[in-house]
């Protein structure tokens, strides 16, 4: 027992896994590539309808992204921002899957509920973040995502979505993309081995704003 | 973003919250077995001291102590490029070729598409400089990164502790420098011959870009040199300058693992900021002041880097430049910095046995108004003091001293 204590106790204090660079540039090609591919998906629908066009123009999209080397948009795309979230890059999966299934171009963002609570705690994790980073205080928030305690505050959340399941849909969703977002980070470290790029990132951090924004002004005109 | 489309069926309580504390328990479990066992106290390490057998905890008392010229000159250049900048210097042990290697980038101009992060050794066997050539180009550097790179700049080299060079390179994503980042490389071709020629063949590759920051990891710059732990590894100080300035420590485990990162201080104009070992587990900061009418500024640690401090500014007036710090031994510390406090015209060593009241030691360059002598670099090697420094943005000039009066 005080053996499985000592090892326990030496995890939380274990430094950070990174990603290999091969698992980074493919990684990154990959999310850019779903998240361009999301968008011509959202794009197309006004365009080029929902038929083989738009599937086509999609795969494109897609595979030119996936290309190695400076024809492809993610070696511009990258220098600029990086790379997106994993949570990013599964919604804009999701996004595809369902865009092959469902007539409608853009959903409805959540007014209530789990989808709400989860954008309102993406839109505190953002703040937290960026204050961070422009030195708004002092503890960092971004170091502390390289920590095993972070990612067990994130497996905290996945249980609590898990618990609050039993009365939303929309809960047990989230918890399938947040555990999906936690195997993927803990299996390849993508993006960058730190939980919270992960996550959210600044452009999936911005969406869950206007989300918040809009459900607030709705709720409010209600 | 709606998840109603997912799914119509809502499954038991019991074996959602189970399949969560099962998965939960699974990812912390992989999680522990993947990672890398903790890293062990930080102890800094001093190049002219012997390995100390008892902790030193405390700083020696000042021993006045002289400089005397050894050599002196200019760094050889690669061809046709006008303008250099930013110099770094690492020393290598006794039975190498070389005593130090001098890296620094050049090109047309400083942010120009061909600029690139020269190399060049001093060679023990004839006291010259060899010829300098190229180690990092911009489009290789986005060729092994996957991803485009604007500008290239401040290289800061390290030696890991198998001997192998780790260069630590700035990359700026859309913008200007204060869009960089910080990519680590290391020596592709290790061990080199023991031979003059083989420095030309060294080769580096990329490691990785390192993960600073989460607004799109950027604005963090490295400049200084890093402060070596007695495990091998190395405490690496970088900034952010977006805006505001602020200072961060980056370790390093003897192969060249980042370990953790820690904010250095709460003010936000400090930059580039430069390590001096007072103690095994005692560290100054010294910092670039961004403020007008700036003073070199200062942060501390007394527990090996965990925790930082700041302290008052000292008295050594700073325009806004880079200064570069060197403990060579307990209570032998060495400042390169811009003594005026509004031009970098001149160039001082100053000395110090505590880090906070420094007398010159040496002018390492003063010119006419207008003139640059700027961003310092020092190393202990060969039982001597190696200084480099930017002149005029277009070479990169070097001195030598030995020191007279050591206890």
């Amino acid at each position: 027992m005080d053996a499985f204590m000592a090892h326990y106790l030496a995890w939380l204090d274990a430094p950070p896994l990174l990603p290999a660079l091969v698992v980074m540039q493919w990684g990154w090609r990959l999310g850019w590539a779903l998240v361009l591919g999301a968008g011509v998906a959202w794009a197309g629908a006004r365009w080029l309808g929902r038929g083989r066009r738009r599937a086509a123009a999609v795969a494109v999209v897609m595979l030119w992204t996936l290309w190695p080397g400076p024809a492809s948009p993610a070696h511009w795309l990258a220098l600029a921002f990086q790379s997106p979230s994993l949570a990013s890059s599964l919604l804009c999966a999701q996004w595809l899957w369902r865009s092959t299934r469902a007539p409608q171009w853009l959903s409805v963002a959540p007014r209530s509920g789990a989808g709400l609570w989860m954008a309102a705690l993406g839109t505190l994790v953002g703040w937290l973040l960026l204050g961070d980073t422009l030195a708004w205080w002092l503890p960092s928030v971004y170091a502390w995502g390289f920590k095993p305690t972070a990612l067990m505050a994130a497996v905290g959340l996945l249980l609590a979505f898990g618990w609050l399941g039993r009365r939303s849909m929309q809960a047990q969703c989230i918890s399938a993309v947040l555990a999906l977002v936690l195997v993927l980070f803990v299996v390849t470290r993508l993006p960058s081995g730190n939980l919270w790029d992960a996550l959210v990132d600044p452009w999936l951090w911005v969406v869950l704003q206007l989300m918040l924004l809009r459900a607030l002004l709705g709720r409010a005109r209600d | 973003m709606s998840f109603s489309y997912l799914s119509h069926h809502r499954t038991p309580l019991v074996w959602r919250v189970g399949l969560a504390l099962l998965l939960g328990l699974a990812l912390l479990g992989v999680d522990a077995w993947l990672r890398p066992p903790p890293s062990g106290l930080a102890n800094a390490l001093w190049p002219n001291a012997a390995t100390p057998t008892q902790p030193i905890n405390t700083v020696t008392s000042p021993t006045k102590v002289t400089l005397r010229p050894l050599g002196g000159g200019v760094i050889p250049m690669p061809a046709d490029t006008p303008a250099a900048h930013a110099s770094s210097l690492l020393a290598l042990p006794a039975g190498e070729a070389h005593a130090v290697l001098a890296f620094w980038f050049a090109g047309t101009k400083e942010s120009a598409p061909d600029v690139g992060i020269a190399m060049a050794g001093f060679e023990r066997s004839n006291q010259q400089w060899s010829a300098a050539h190229w180690v990092v180009t911009r489009q290789a550097l986005g060729q092994q990164l996957g991803f485009a790179v604007r500008r290239i700049g401040n290289p800061v080299a390290w030696r890991d502790a198998q001997g192998r060079v780790q260069l630590f390179v700035v990359a700026t994503g859309l913008g200007g420098w204060a869009a960089s980042r910080v990519v680590q490389l290391q020596q592709s071709n290790w061990p080199l011959a023991q031979s003059q020629q083989a420095l030309a063949a060294m080769q580096f590759e990329v490691v990785r870009v390192l993960p600073l920051s989460w607004l799109f990891n950027t604005s963090l710059l490295v400049r200084a040199a890093p402060l070596a732990l007695a495990d091998g590894g190395m405490v690496l100080p970088v900034y952010f300058e977006l805006g505001y300035k602020y200072p961060v420590a980056l370790r390093f485990d003897a192969q060249g693992a980042l370990l953790g990162l820690v904010r250095m201080s709460t003010h936000t104009h400090e930059l580039q900021p430069t390590l001096l070992a007072l103690a095994l587990k005692h560290w100054l900061a010294l910092m670039r002041d961004q403020r007008p009418d700036g003073h070199i500024t200062a942060a501390q640690t007394v527990d090996g880097g965990a925790h930082w401090q700041d302290l008052p500014d000292l008295a050594l007036p700073n325009p806004d430049a880079s200064v570069a710090a060197l403990a060579s031994a307990p209570g032998q510390l060495w400042l390169a910095h811009n003594s005026s406090p509004s031009s970098r015209q001149v160039l001082d060593l100053s000395a110090s046995s505590d880090g906070q009241q420094w007398t010159l030691a040496q002018r390492l360059a003063q010119g006419s108004p207008g003139k640059e002598f700027s961003y310092p670099a020092l190393v202990w090697a060969d039982d001597s003091l190696w200084v480099s420094y930017t002149d005029q943005r277009t070479r990169i000039a070097w001195q030598r001293f030995g020191l007279e009066g050591v206890r």
